[in-house]
């Protein structure tokens, strides 16, 4: 074990220092374009909340929202999450429907071959609605697969008066609502969601709003929308993504920034290590590039001296997912799906505890090292839950 | 001649032989400078022929293809007015009548080879009644002569319109039909010469001719564009069908005077039937976040400036369910007067309206020439909810707004300005919201129609006429049917 462990170290080390030229590479990338990411297409009407609602779950600036009154989204484009190179879920952002001089069926064609799931966005208030409900019923006859959600936004239009706040808790999910729900509101949300009664459909009442709207929370609605978002797609990374963290005390603002990419690389592994004999080195170019790019974001860099010390400190423990990695993928099949979902989620241990060590670093207290081998077990057990069945 | 000079020389001889000769010059001189100073200073004050000038306006009644019909004949009266030859021969006169109807048939009915002839019979006689009519009173009577003409205006008006009723009798013989301008003319000329104008000046001719042109083609154009009534009677002064429904519907008590007529239209719950409770100051129409109106439920307002108005309330389009609502607003579209647009201002999505609109123009471009385009206003409802959404602080300074609230209501003033292709100053920002006091109904709303109240009667004016015309269509066709019958009865 202690070999193993020791070989592990060793060739990561080769790889995060002498990374070889070629090849490599251009392998990820192969892997890369086969990873399963689902494509979520948000559909619905001009100045429904389209954009909004991508600039709340990924927090692209690039996500540019409109004034309410006048179409912005000129044409669809997607949005990665967290990042373009490590994509872990895209949004598809298209053009909106009721547009004047704008005829949508070209673009709803297109969309129709890119996404895997359908987020219907519209406004609790506006029922006037027949273009996005037929549009859903012949998205739905093409593809009767496709999860769809509904998202109802702008709920604080249906609230009694200018000076009413959002109702905590959350009080959508029952049915029928809590009578802390406005009634004009719940009426609004009942009608629009009669109209998809014969599908199978979540709705999800939201209200993002912009912080001079002075509402709080400005994200109003986000974890229900998370929520259904884990309920429709069964697939583990979101639950990941969400993070289920046990060491907050450990996690500072670098970390939450590191986080979606851990997942990334975890991800991009778990496809890796689910290639027969794809070998070591490829799952390493990638932990490789995890390391590089979390000291980046702690804004360290990378050294020989920083490496050793980590290895030392984490030890042997790392050595029994590798062995579990390498003997399960003598299995065919079945073994390369558990081996891969090892990779992926020693990937994302190792991630985690790389963060609680730079933390530390920065801090200039170390963690001791029970505390970050519990960190890593923590974490290797977690994700293996999450990716081994879902991945 | 030559006992007259002699007369001359034989009276010089005398002065001379009295010595008065010189004497005599100078005074037969100073006559002489007399008398032309005199006749110099007399043409100088002499006045025109005419004591007023007449001019003839289009009629603003007229459906908007008309107008420039007008402009068209500006060049050929031009013309016209240098021939010195019209009154007297008839063939040019025929030349001329021709022309001028030739232009105002070719507009109204361009695809027809021989325009001239697209009116009915009696209509024709009806035209030369008029012009002759107007040029007796508007021109002749406005050369000054004999006081015996001026006493006689009215008798010889009748006259004229007698004279020309009994040709209706000779119409048929063909004479009339084919020289019926040089009869009328005819009776122009033999009025001049009853006032002792023996000559026609050129004054006179170059006005009679622009008269006769712009009288023509005025009553032309009436009679193209159909709106010559064989029976002389205002419009509006009847009710049309749809308002004889509707006014019962509503229980209202019997009107005289046909009302404006409004329609509002919107998409589902953009607040229509808001608007209509706030028109009314009470809760008239049931109003609320689910769409709640459904077919078309006219309402009769009465307000103080405003004369009565029958206000439409439609079911909105664009919501599920409401597929019938399109064809139900198309029926509506030649009974309206004035048709505004609900639009919610936090509604970005505006292809509806802009495409129910379109349906508009183009119904009154394609469909329904002969009426004219309703006044077109809009409504900007839910300005509560634009940014700042917990702000409402009214009155705003909308047109120079001072704040982010004032500038947000002007910009989406402006969006649907430019999606609904309307004029800026058709836009009306105005809050319904329940709970709060209607904002910019009496200020901003009522005001606004006041302004186009003109041209919506001039819809209504065209919309009744319209309307009219077709019952006394059917009502004359009835009449020469059953006449038909009762001397197919005699004979038998």
């Amino acid at each position: 074990m202690h070999i193993i462990s020791n070989r592990f170290w060793e060739s990561l080390k080769d790889s995060i220092f002498t990374p070889k030229a070629g090849g490599v590479d251009a392998k990820i990338n192969e892997v890369k374009q086969r990873l399963p990411i689902p494509v979520f297409w948000l559909l619905g009407k001009t100045q429904s909340g389209k954009t909004s609602l991508i600039r709340a779950l990924t927090f692209s600036d690039a996500a540019e929202i409109g004034n309410g009154f006048q179409a912005c989204t000129r044409r669809s484009r997607f949005y990665d999450f967290p990042s373009a190179s490590h994509p872990i879920l895209r949004f598809l952002d298209t053009r909106g429907l009721g547009e004047t001089e704008y005829n949508p069926s070209e673009d709803l064609a297109w969309c129709a071959n890119q996404a895997h799931l359908l987020i219907v966005v519209m406004r609790a208030l506006d029922m006037n609605q027949a273009e996005v409900v037929a549009a859903v019923s012949t998205i739905h006859k093409q593809h009767p697969e496709w999860p769809i959600i509904v998202v109802q936004t702008s709920l604080h239009e249906g609230y009694p008066s200018a000076d009413s706040e959002h109702i905590q808790p959350y009080p959508y999910q029952q049915a029928p609502f809590a009578p802390q729900v406005p009634h004009a509101l719940a009426q609004a949300l009942l009608h629009q969601r009669d109209w998809f009664k014969s599908l199978s459909v979540h709705f999800v009442p939201i209200d993002f709003t912009l912080p001079e709207d002075d509402y709080e929370p400005n994200d109003y609605g986000l974890n229900a929308l998370w929520d259904t978002m884990e309920t429709v797609l069964p697939l583990g990374m979101i639950g990941l993504l969400r993070g289920t963290e046990q060491h907050k005390e450990l996690l500072d603002f670098h970390a939450q920034q590191a986080h979606p990419h851990i997942i990334g690389y975890a991800l991009l592994n778990i496809g890796m290590g689910a290639i027969p004999l794809a070998g070591l080195p490829l799952v390493l170019a990638v932990q490789a590039k995890l390391f590089h790019s979390i000291a980046s974001i702690y804004g360290l860099e990378l050294t020989g001296t920083l490496y050793a010390e980590f290895a030392a400190l984490m030890g042997t423990s790392v050595g029994i997912g590798l062995l579990g990695r390498e003997l399960f993928k003598l299995v065919p099949v079945y073994g390369w799906a558990v081996a891969g979902a090892g990779s992926g989620a020693m990937t994302y241990a190792l991630g985690k505890v790389f963060c609680v060590y730079l933390y530390g670093v920065k801090r200039g207290a170390m963690p001791d090292q029970a505390n970050l081998r519990q960190a890593y077990r923590e974490a290797f057990n977690t994700a293996r839950q999450y990716l081994s069945n879902k991945g | 001649m030559l006992p007259w000079l002699a007369l001359l020389v034989l009276g010089a001889y005398w002065l001379w032989q009295h010595d008065w000769l010189y004497r005599g010059l100078a005074i037969l001189s100073a006559n002489f400078a007399l008398t032309y100073c005199l006749l110099y200073w007399r043409r100088q004050r002499a006045k025109p022929v005419f004591l007023d000038t007449f001019v003839i306006e289009p009629n603003p009644n007229w459906p908007d293809n008309a107008q420039p019909i007008w402009l068209e004949l500006e060049p050929l009266a031009k013309r016209w007015e240098k021939e010195t030859k019209v009154l007297t021969d008839a063939s040019k006169f025929w030349q001329l009548t021709n022309e001028v109807l030739t232009v105002v048939a070719r507009h109204f009915h361009a695809d027809s080879k021989r325009p001239l002839l697209e009116f009915p019979l009696p209509y024709l006689l009806k035209l030369i009644t008029l012009v002759c009519n107007d040029i007796q009173h508007e021109v002749l009577d406005k050369i000054p002569g004999s006081h015996a003409v001026r006493v006689g205006d009215f008798l010889r008006a009748k006259q004229s319109l007698d004279y020309l009723y009994n040709l209706k009798s000779v119409f048929n013989v063909g004479h009339w039909l084919i020289n019926w301008p040089g009869a009328a003319m005819t009776h122009a000329r033999g009025l001049l010469f009853s006032k002792g104008m023996y000559t026609v000046t050129s004054e006179i001719s170059n006005r009679l001719i622009n008269a006769y042109i712009k009288k023509l083609a005025y009553y032309a154009i009436e009679l193209y564009s159909g709106q010559l009534t064989l029976d002389d009677i205002v419009p509006t002064a009847r009710l049309s069908s749809a308002s004889k429904k509707d006014t019962a519907k509503s229980l209202a008590r019997d009107q005289s005077i046909e009302p404006l007529r409004f329609l509002l239209l919107g998409q589902v719950s953009s607040g229509k039937s808001s608007l209509i409770n706030a028109l009314f100051g009470e809760v008239k129409s049931a109003s609320g976040i689910l769409p709640t109106t459904s077919g078309i439920t006219p309402y009769v307002l009465e307000r103080d400036g405003l004369q009565q108005a029958i206000i439409l309330d439609s079911a909105g389009y664009g919501g599920i369910s409401q597929d019938q609502s399109r064809a139900a607003l198309k029926g509506e579209w030649k009974n309206i007067d004035v048709i505004i647009v609900v639009c919610n201002a936090t509604q970005a999505a505006r292809h509806e309206d802009a495409q129910q609109l379109q349906v508009v123009r183009h119904y009154f471009q394609q469909e329904c020439q002969n009426q004219t385009l309703p006044v077109i206003i809009a409504v900007a409802t839910h300005i509560d909810r634009l940014r700042p959404v917990r702000e409402w602080n009214p009155p705003y300074q909308i047109l120079q707004p001072d704040n982010a609230k004032a500038r947000n209501i002007r910009e989406a003033c402006l969006a649907i300005s430019k999606e609904l292709s309307l004029p800026t100053e058709c836009i009306v920002p105005v809050c319904l919201a329940p709970e709060k006091i209607a904002y910019n109904i009496e200020e901003g709303l009522l005001p606004l129609i006041h302004e186009h109240l003109n041209a919506a009667q001039r819809v209504r004016y065209l919309r009744c006429l319209r309307e009219q015309q077709a019952e006394s269509y059917w009502r004359h066709w009835r009449k020469q049917a059953v006449r038909a019958g009762q001397i197919l009865l005699e004979k038998v």
